[in-house]
């Protein structure tokens, strides 16, 4: 063997050369365990492969774009992405290919399939807190299917999941590597996980078990039955059993969710006999290991197979206000994304809308102090629940976009790796429509000049002008955006302001690939793939959609504010002195973004930025003035062909976004609002630039590079 | 005072790197050449010697405009990321006199290997007068310096 380590009883190499998973599939062996065989590729290969294409060097300038701890987590997915199809569209070094194939020769030819796992040197149990950041794939048939999967598998040591825990898993693009567990494919009826003894009770040991393969259980695609066992004795003491429906099943490459029959439905994957054997080979696992363990198993007919098993010496403790456990919630399976999906657009976003227009029909120059108090008061708690719901429902529906773009990518293998957002182009964003409305009405006034002079003399629209209707109609259907905030600007306002701009230039993007992609996939892909393109449409829509739902409710709150202002300033103060917030002086819908104070520096030195590097968010090239969007007033200021930069473009900001040359975010990632809206209009976008609203100043001329993501200052005096 | 990030990285090229690449120029072409370099703690003036037989001397003086690279390219350990590279733009002024000492002493301080080559009669010792750093690190970020006199 050139590479291939065999996992069998003979098998000397140490943790730190196979991975401490691997190197304990061959001690479970070497102790007369049930285990599949299987061999190592140790991590030297992933170190060579890393090598010989450069990839080392991709992976360092990837994670070095900008300091770590001020990414967001949009900004990390990310960059894994970036690595992931990296690694993809890296060609195989051509010896090592030819190694490495004249050992996957050497497979025994009676296996009937092969699970190529992830194993990670240096991976303390403590990583069992971690589990399921790095990826396995199963059920794959033919060497071509094991080199790629093996590249997946490495790639995944920079997945999302473990950039948020670098730190914990000591990850350092210098010295991290992983070793790849190349296994016999073992298909059981019934599968599970054991703890020998339970996370939440040590006293006794927990099984939990699914019908057909793991796959759904560690994904949590599907809830498990739960038994506890007496550790001395082997009985059963509890039962806990779910609603059995679905399993993972092997198809023909792969694996897929699959109906249960009635027989299996009406029982549970579990029996006295299988958790007597489980008890056993728990305990003498305990005792081979000197400590608890949690072992993956599955069994095919009555023969239990023992999958991995890792000792449990420590957990992770975590600050209370960790976010990176949410994070990680994130990752959703297809199957609960459609879920959600339904639930989003039947019950959430009708509900933000319903609470929103039923705000925008109270007048509130009507109520008396008390009222106006007790009607902001209600409108704020409103925009609480919906800011939860918004973080809970409205935010796992992003990984939608995510799960399409990792499958496109590892079909496809594109060279630009945002290259699937082409198929999830919508003509149904409502930004989208709106400013196609705006632009409409703007024309008409264009076009009428003794209107535009009108208008901009009075601002009354004339009750026989065509305008009027489209207008009327405008404020029906784009009902409670509060247009009087947008930088003292009216609806009719911006309206004139729109129509003495040239007219614009952008056009929304259109590019029908669909078809392509789809026609090019196997029967069984396409069904899968069209339901994944389906769901990340609609989290394409949704993610732009529902933060305008949202901007709704904030207007609500907003407008409320800004009558207690008023009354407050005339002196009507009864009943309203302790309504606000202290800090309500900060615009609602505007977030401001808070520049540090600036740093001295030798007076002798005058620092200039000159070139700024962010992350590609929108590709092209364009450049123009910068109009930095530090407070609403801006706002207005702003022309046709300057360059938007701005903390982060705010959905009720985007009527802009058609008359910008470029945008500039300070805040990164592909899936931001902003950057969908560039990408919409086809605009160069470059986020996550760190301070990009203090570095730049209005009036800068700007040369901004959509497809690295770079932004050229051109300032002549500083 | 506190400085910037980006000033510190300067200062700390500057302070570090023991040679740099001089750039003059020839009849409108450019002409580079390697040399020990040494900077005052401002960063205002960077001094560099030469004999007056090179072919950098006599470009000089023709024309005293000058571009100087300093990196950290020679610190094989470093991660690529963290290369960084600073440009320094200015004029190149010969040595005589009192000041030629101050000069002497901020070059031989960094250099004192070298203190028979400087001292040597047929030896020029030059001060580059800096009117802008441009600052290259974290692969095409760039910061530009401009230093006033």
């Amino acid at each position: 063997m050139n590479y291939l380590v065999p996992l069998n009883p003979s098998c000397q190499a140490s943790s730190l050369t196979i991975g401490g998973k691997a190197e304990m599939l061959a001690v479970l062996r070497q102790k007369g365990f049930n285990v599949p065989s299987g061999y190592c590729l140790p991590v030297s290969a992933y170190h060579e492969f890393l090598n010989e294409t450069g990839l080392d060097t991709f992976i360092s300038l990837e994670l070095q774009r900008k300091e770590f701890a001020e990414m967001r987590w949009e900004e990390i997915w990310d960059v894994s992405l970036r690595i992931r199809n990296h690694f993809a569209t890296s060609d195989w070094p051509q010896g090592m290919k030819l190694r490495l194939l004249e050992d996957l020769r050497n497979i025994p030819a009676n296996w009937s399939a092969t699970a190529v796992r992830s194993t990670a040197p240096g991976e303390d149990s403590s990583n069992q807190s971690f589990a399921g950041l790095h990826e396995s794939r199963v059920m794959l048939r033919g060497i071509d299917a094991i080199l790629e999967a093996i590249r997946t598998v490495w790639a995944s040591l920079w997945s999302d999941g473990a950039l948020l825990y670098r730190k914990e898993l000591g990850l350092d693009p210098g010295k991290s590597g992983m070793a790849v567990i190349i296994q016999e494919m073992v298909v059981g009826e019934v599968s599970g996980i054991l703890f020998s003894r339970a996370p939440m009770d040590r006293k006794v040991m927990m099984v939990e078990a699914v019908w057909g393969l793991n796959q759904a259980l560690v994904d949590g695609t599907i809830e498990p039955d739960r038994w506890q066992i007496d550790r001395a004795t082997g009985n059963v003491t509890e039962k806990r059993e779910v609603k059995h429906s679905h399993a993972m099943r092997p198809i023909s490459h792969g694996i897929k969710l699959s109906c249960l029959t009635e027989s299996e439905q009406g029982q549970s994957p579990l029996n006295a006999m299988r958790c007597r054997k489980l008890h056993q080979v728990g305990i003498q696992l305990e005792e081979l290991l000197g400590q608890a363990v949690d072992v993956e198993w599955t069994f095919t007919g009555e023969t239990l197979y023992i999958l991995q098993a890792r000792p449990v010496t420590k957990t992770l403790s975590l600050q209370p206000d960790d976010e990176r456990p949410w994070y990680l919630s994130l990752h959703r399976s297809l199957d609960n994304l459609e879920e959600l999906q339904g639930e989003l657009e039947q019950t959430v976003l009708p509900g933000m809308d319903r609470d929103a227009k039923q705000m925008a029909a109270v007048d509130l120059s009507t109520l008396d102090n008390q009222q106006l108090s007790e009607e902001y008061l209600r409108r704020k708690k409103l925009l609480d629940h919906w800011l939860q719901v918004y973080k809970e429902k409205c935010i796992p529906m992003a990984h939608g976009l995510r799960l399409f773009g990792e499958f496109y990518n590892d079909l496809v293998k594109p060279e630009d790796p945002y290259e699937f957002v082409s198929l999830l182009h919508s003509d149904d964003l409502l930004a989208v429509k709106r400013n196609r409305e705006l632009s409409k009405m703007a024309t008409v006034i264009r076009d009428t000049p003794s209107l535009l002079k009108q208008l901009e003399e009075d601002r009354v629209i004339p009750a026989e002008s065509p305008l009027r209707a489209m207008y009327d109609d405008f404020e029906i259907r784009f009902s409670g955006m509060n247009w009087a905030l947008q930088g003292g600007l009216d609806l009719t306002g911006w309206l004139v302001k729109l129509a003495e701009q040239e007219e614009e230039i952008h056009t929304s993007a259109s590019l029908n690939t669909e078809k392509d992609f789809l026609e090019n996939l196997a029967d069984e892909e396409r069904d899968v793939a069209c339901r994944i393109l389906a769901v990340a449409k609609a989290s394409y829509l949704l993610r732009d959609n529902d933060n305008l739902y949202l901007g709704k409710v904030r207007a609500g709150v907003a407008s409320a504010e800004q009558e207690i202002h008023k009354r407050l300033e005339a002196g009507i103060t009864e009943g309203l002195e302790n309504t606000l917030p202290k800090d309500s002086g900060k615009s609602i819908l505007f977030s401001r973004y808070d520049a540090q104070s600036e740093q001295m520096l030798n007076p002798l030195v005058q620092q200039v930025p000159r070139q700024l590097v962010g992350q590609p968010a929108g590709p092209g090239v364009s450049s123009g003035l910068a109009r930095v969007l530090d407070n609403t007033s801006a706002l207005a200021d702003f022309k046709k062909g300057e360059v938007l930069v701005c903390d982060a473009i705010e959905p009720n900001m985007t009527f802009l976004a058609p008359l910008a040359a470029a945008i500039i975010e300070r805040r990164g990632g592909m899936l931001i609002h902003g950057a969908i809206i560039a990408r919409e209009y086809g605009i160069p976008c470059v986020t996550g630039i760190a301070d990009a609203p203090r570095i730049i100043q209005t009036g800068d001329k700007l040369s901004v590079d959509g497809y690295l993501g770079i932004v050229t200052i051109d300032r002549v005096s500083g | 005072m506190t400085n910037t990030k980006e000033w510190d990285m300067v200062v700390e090229l500057l302070r570090q790197q023991t040679f740099a690449v001089l750039g003059t120029s020839r009849q409108g072409h450019p002409y580079s050449s390697l040399v020990a370099f040494s900077a005052t703690t401002s960063g205002e003036s960077l001094y560099f010697a030469t004999t007056r037989a090179t072919r950098k001397y006599h470009n000089l003086a023709v024309d005293n405009r000058i571009t100087l690279l300093i990196d950290n390219r020679a610190e094989q350990d470093r991660p690529l990321y963290e290369a960084a590279a600073v440009t320094a733009y200015g004029s190149a002024e010969e040595m005589h006199d009192e000041i030629h000492l101050e000069a002497l002493a901020s070059y031989l301080a960094k250099h004192p290997q070298l203190k028979s080559f400087v001292t040597a009669p047929t030896t020029a010792l030059f001060r580059i007068n800096v009117e802008e750093y441009h600052l290259v690190q974290r692969f095409q970020n760039v910061t530009e310096f401009r230093m006033s006199r």
